[in-house]
């Protein structure tokens, strides 16, 4: 997997405000990798700079080898991108600006290819303004992937989104990275992380807390694991609560969802309470480590610290 | 990337007509200015044609001073222009193509006023389409200066429109554009001086009534090229295609650039004495009017003889018995030196200044005056270059120099020099009317001229 976007010790301050502080990392080919934090965690100001709509205090940020700051227009040709607060004139069709767009780069792009390629053919006449949500996102994508560029980057490509346009969207964007090219996403939503991003990288207060998989983020990370249980008749949560491991219960509906700092033991131990009180398990499901505690956590930590 | 650019423009130029809001102010306002401006000028003869620099100017001003700036804050608002930030091509370049629409648009709207002028009031078209077209041309690049530099310091719309209007409307007011400079005080003339919208006017109205290359007039050319080059720079440094404003000193730095040239150009105006109102400096000499010129002059709407607006009294009847004053008013006017120097063009418009004087000073033997002046201009000058030097007053009525008190004729006070044009040029149809016959003269005809 060949490195597309290196980034190196980025640093960008506002004023006496820390924007990003020394951050690094990489994106290859064929690989999403999902930039998280809280808000104002940096990750706005991290894109910015790879764009070059800002000028980084310090730091390196290499697209195929090539230095951003020196040859800007070369990288840009190389970089499509979806930028979150951005919109279109409200008039403007998606074949219009596609074809404008397109014909920026040299070969110039199949702009009804481009719009077919995101589902947006029906819609090339359309006014802006009369466009969905997700079409809009869509065509944003659109432009982004116009000129297939190596490198992508995506800044909540899913906010506002329903369900089921946001599920689209995923499946485009995954679609994009199986075809090689490398992507950075910007989200909030931790789900998406995790279905979708190879690596994740976690920001918070300017500065990197974490990187790797989603899921070994999640299994090193977080303190406890979910387990839910049904069973015939209601327990009493103090005995729940008295399970070793347990951390806190919570009843669920007609069940009950414990955290657990020691699974295994927990497990056994539930067993036991249960043949003791001649109750009868309907149902147990133990959720693996979860990102969203992991990110908590971390981001929780980090502040204190 | 000359495609894209290319392209870019003629998607700037398809936008602006699918909106209904740039249509109105684009198109609507300048006719509905033009319909004001009919209302209230329209008895000028021919109508309109002395305006039609205000105008013209009034157009050019709000497309590149309000319209643009709306438009293009208003994309930066909504993150348009962020989006061409990361395309491959310096934002400049769209932005000159936004610069060229503009042009367009303000273009095919002065077209279009000066077409319903021509059709709804028989305004003329413009003398000469080069010179004009120059004029045009100076005039929009000083504005667009200005509506750059109002982009860069308006964070939303609404501030933009309110820059905007800091702009827009002192220039009407008070800087010769939307109020003629010669019905203005004379502190207000010198500060239009400092305003680029007082040499637009001037620029515009001078190219229109005299399309002649070697008539160009040069200085407020000028004057407009150095205000809309220092506004250029300084508001291509300041413009932010983020939704942010630049850093406050260098706003002052680079504005402060851009008010110097305004200083500086009204400074020297004032130094060169060139704030006082536009004038026609190069208007044809009475020798180039020719006969269709005189033909074309029309008598209607001429004030009341009896009035207290241009007065000139009945043919004087030997007998009358007239005050020992007016007695001696003709042996001074035959003596006096205006009347006798230079060509007979500026003799006859000198002879009518005084004419002027008296109406404007209400002299009370005004009516009396105007009649002996007119009696000594039948008398001493040749029928056909009278009519001639007439003609040219009537036509040409900024052209020359002009007489503003005639004590040595025992007129008392002193009037302005433009009130005193434009009240000889009514002198003068009156005249030339009786000459031409096209007015009766009750004893003219009687005594068969």
């Amino acid at each position: 997997m060949a490195t597309i976007l290196k980034v190196q010790n980025l640093t960008k301050l506002y004023g006496s405000r820390k924007g990003v502080s020394n951050i690094s990392f990489e994106v290859g080919s064929g690989e999403i990798v999902g930039l998280l934090g809280p808000n104002g965690a940096g990750k706005t100001t991290t894109v910015e700079c790879i764009l070059g709509l800002r000028t980084p205090d310090s730091g390196r940020i290499e697209v195929n080898g090539i230095d951003s700051r020196s040859e800007p227009d070369t990288v840009r040709r190389m970089m499509g991108a979806q930028l979150q607060s951005t919109s279109l004139h409200d008039s403007v069709t998606p074949l219009e600006i596609t074809r404008l767009f397109a014909s920026f780069y040299s070969p110039e792009p199949d702009a009804d290819q481009a719009l077919n390629r995101f589902g947006l053919l029906p819609q090339t006449d359309t006014r802006f303004q009369h466009l969905s949500g997700g079409q809009r996102q869509r065509l944003a994508l659109t432009l982004a992937f116009l000129h297939n560029p190596g490198l992508v980057i995506l800044d909540e490509p899913s906010a506002g989104l329903d369900p089921a346009a946001r599920q689209d969207l995923l499946e485009c964007i995954v679609a994009e990275k199986n075809k090689g090219s490398a992507i950075l996403l910007c989200t909030h939503h931790l789900d998406e992380a995790r279905r979708i991003c190879d690596r994740v990288i976690v920001l918070n207060s300017g500065s990197t807390v974490a990187q790797g998989t989603p899921a070994s983020l999640a299994s090193l990370h977080s303190e406890t694991v979910s387990i839910r249980l049904r069973t015939a008749q209601c327990p009493n949560p103090l005995d729940l609560k008295s399970i070793p491991g347990i951390v806190t219960v919570t009843p669920s509906g007609d069940a009950w969802i414990l955290a657990s700092s020691d699974p295994n033991q927990s497990l056994r131990e539930i067993g036991r309470l249960m043949e003791a009180t001649g109750n009868r398990i309907l149902e147990i499901h133990m959720e693996v480590a979860s990102l969203e505690d992991a990110f908590l956590r971390l981001t929780r930590h980090s502040s204190a610290l | 990337m000359i495609k894209g650019i290319w392209r870019h423009f003629i998607l700037t130029l398809r936008l602006n007509f699918r909106s209904g809001r740039a249509i109105a102010y684009g198109y609507i306002m300048p006719i509905l200015f033009l319909i004001g401006f009919g209302a209230v000028f329209r008895s000028g003869d021919p109508p309109l044609l002395h305006e039609i620099g205000q105008i013209l100017t009034i157009t050019i001003l709000g497309s590149a001073c309000l319209g643009m700036p709306t438009a293009l804050v208003a994309e930066r608002e909504k993150g348009v222009w962020r989006r061409y930030q990361l395309l491959p091509v310096p934002i400049n370049a769209l932005l000159s193509g936004v610069l060229l629409v503009r042009i367009i648009l303000a273009f095919t709207a002065v077209g279009l006023q000066l077409g319903l002028a021509h059709w709804i009031y028989g305004t003329p078209l413009p003398s000469g389409l080069l010179t004009f077209g120059i004029a045009f041309a100076v005039v929009i690049f000083a504005f667009l200066g200005i509506g750059i530099i109002l982009t860069s310091q308006a964070k939303d719309v609404p501030s933009v429109q309110a820059l905007g209007q800091c702009v827009f409307l002192p220039m009407i007011l008070i800087g010769g554009v939307g109020i003629p400079l010669y019905a203005l005080p004379d502190w207000c003339r010198q500060l239009a001086a400092f305003m680029p919208g007082r040499y637009a006017v001037e620029l515009l109205q001078s190219t229109y009534e005299d399309g002649s290359l070697q008539h160009f007039p040069a200085y407020p050319a000028l004057i407009l090229m150095v205000m809309g080059a220092a506004a250029l720079i300084a508001g291509l440094r300041l413009i932010q295609w983020e939704q942010s404003r630049p850093e406050r000193s260098r706003s002052i730095l680079w504005i402060t650039f851009a008010i110097a040239s305004w200083a500086g150009a009204g400074l020297t105006s004032i130094f060169l004495d060139r704030s006082t109102p536009f004038h026609l400096i190069h208007s044809p000499s009475f020798l180039a009017i020719d006969e269709m010129a005189i033909d074309s002059i029309t008598y209607d709407g001429l004030p009341d003889d009896h009035g207290i607006y241009t007065p000139l009294a009945p043919p004087l009847n030997p007998d009358q018995r007239m005050t020992h004053r007016m007695r001696e008013f003709m042996p001074r006017l035959k003596n006096w030196d205006p009347g006798l120097k230079g060509d007979t063009g500026q003799r006859v418009r000198n002879l009518l200044a005084v004419a002027a004087i008296a109406d404007i000073t209400q002299d009370n033997s005004e009516a009396i005056i105007a009649r002996q002046i007119y009696d000594f201009m039948r008398a001493d000058f040749d029928p056909q270059e009278l009519n001639h030097a007439l003609a040219w007053v009537i036509l040409s009525p900024h052209a020359g120099s002009v007489v503003s008190a005639a004590p040595e004729l025992g007129l008392r006070g002193e009037a302005h020099p433009d009130i005193i044009r434009e009240r000889s040029a009514w002198y003068a149809r009156k005249y030339l009317g009786r000459v031409l016959r096209q007015i009766q003269d009750s004893q003219t005809e009687r005594s068969g001229g």
